[in-house]
């Protein structure tokens, strides 16, 4: 991660590997449980992997089986969609002037693996200044690992789910966090930035209690308003 | 139909993912969202650590507020102030403050 030369594509590779396994030892039991949920719920193993393997989004999954197995409408669940995963929209957005050069079956790739800890892994290799013109293998070699973790523990969950359960008391979710506190540090480096975070984090916890975390959306608009007009105050080259 | 949603379901999380990826080369982004940019990921990063580390999975308060899951993100953030290049010292000093203060919990 912290490397600063070139690197060539099989380097990128597996650097984007390594640097994914700290957020797969939060991500997996996140995975087991959707498994087990989903054997619980008797949707079959067929249709569990499915989601998985198309949807690939941990909150969608458990806020998708939870409707599918009420019987909710399509155009419901199409709508709560959208809400739930809007804020993809800003990543595509933030890593497009890194990726517009690349053929689509590369684009489409990226955007098939763009959870959010993918996301923020590709924006910090991508802000490194040394020059690679192959960072797209960093960001394949991260999700194509997390995305067979996120696979194999959906599968490990259904079928052994009420052993695999138990891990959730270790604390291994924290894993996830600590991702995040790694990943942020290097961005919360001006005053702009760290008031964009603060606004982001307090409207977050504020609207949290809305249903299927449709509050993620508000917060992160409102976050960047915020940095935005913090330029104003403090523009940008100031700390 | 259950199969058939959740297929529905894949193809919009992909199109949100895609949406920017999908403009041509040669376009330009208006300079607002130009500007708006580099405020996506803190923002992003911290409005899902923020209820993360205060509620639980039910959406109650992590009792004790000051407990572990707050030990551990001060700690991270505070070596990250020090050492923000190296993730993995960041990391993994968080989870060691992370592990250490369950046990001086008892959790």
């Amino acid at each position: 991660m912290t490397a600063i030369q070139p690197r060539g594509r099989a380097v990128e590779l597996g650097a984007g590997t390594r640097d994914v396994l700290p957020i797969i030892v939060g991500a997996v039991p996140f995975g087991v449980l959707f498994g087990a949920l989903a054997a619980q719920s008797g949707i079959g193993l067929v249709a569990t992997l499915l989601m998985s393997l198309v949807v690939y989004s941990g909150t969608m999954q458990l806020v998708g089986l939870n409707m599918v197995v009420a019987a909710t409408p399509w155009p419901l669940v199409s709508l709560a969609t959208v809400i739930v995963s809007s804020r993809h929209v800003f990543y595509s957005a933030a890593l497009t002037p890194h990726v517009r050069e690349l053929p689509l079956r590369w684009r489409a790739a990226l955007s098939y693996g763009m959870t959010d800890q993918i996301y923020a892994l590709a924006e910090r290799r991508y802000a490194a200044t040394d020059g690679g013109r192959e960072k797209h293998w960093y960001v394949l070699g991260a999700s194509a690992t997390l995305f067979v973790a996120w696979f194999a523990g959906t599968w490990a969950g259904f079928g052994f789910g009420d052993v695999l359960r138990s891990v959730n008391g270790l604390g291994l979710d924290f894993a996830i966090y600590a991702t995040l506190v790694a990943l942020a540090a290097p961005v919360l480096d001006n005053v702009r930035s760290i008031v964009a975070g603060v606004a982001a984090g307090g409207v977050a916890l504020v609207l949290a209690p809305l249903p299927y975390q449709s509050g993620l959306f508000v917060a992160i608009l409102v976050g960047i308003a915020t940095g935005v007009l913090t330029e104003r105050v403090h523009p940008q080259g100031m700390p | 139909m259950i199969l058939f949603t959740i297929v529905l379901m894949g193809v919009i999380v992909f199109a949100l993912r895609f949406s920017f990826f999908a403009v041509p080369p040669d376009w330009r982004m208006p300079r607002l969202v130009e500007r708006a940019l580099p405020y996506v990921l803190p923002a992003v990063l911290l409005a899902l650590l923020v209820p993360g580390v205060v509620l639980t999975g039910e959406g109650t308060t992590r009792l004790p507020v000051y407990g572990p899951y707050l030990i551990g993100v001060l700690v991270g953030f505070a070596v990250g102030a020090k050492r923000k290049d190296n993730f993995f010292v960041v990391f993994f000093s968080s989870v060691l403050a992370f592990a250490a203060a369950r046990v001086v919990f008892g959790l």
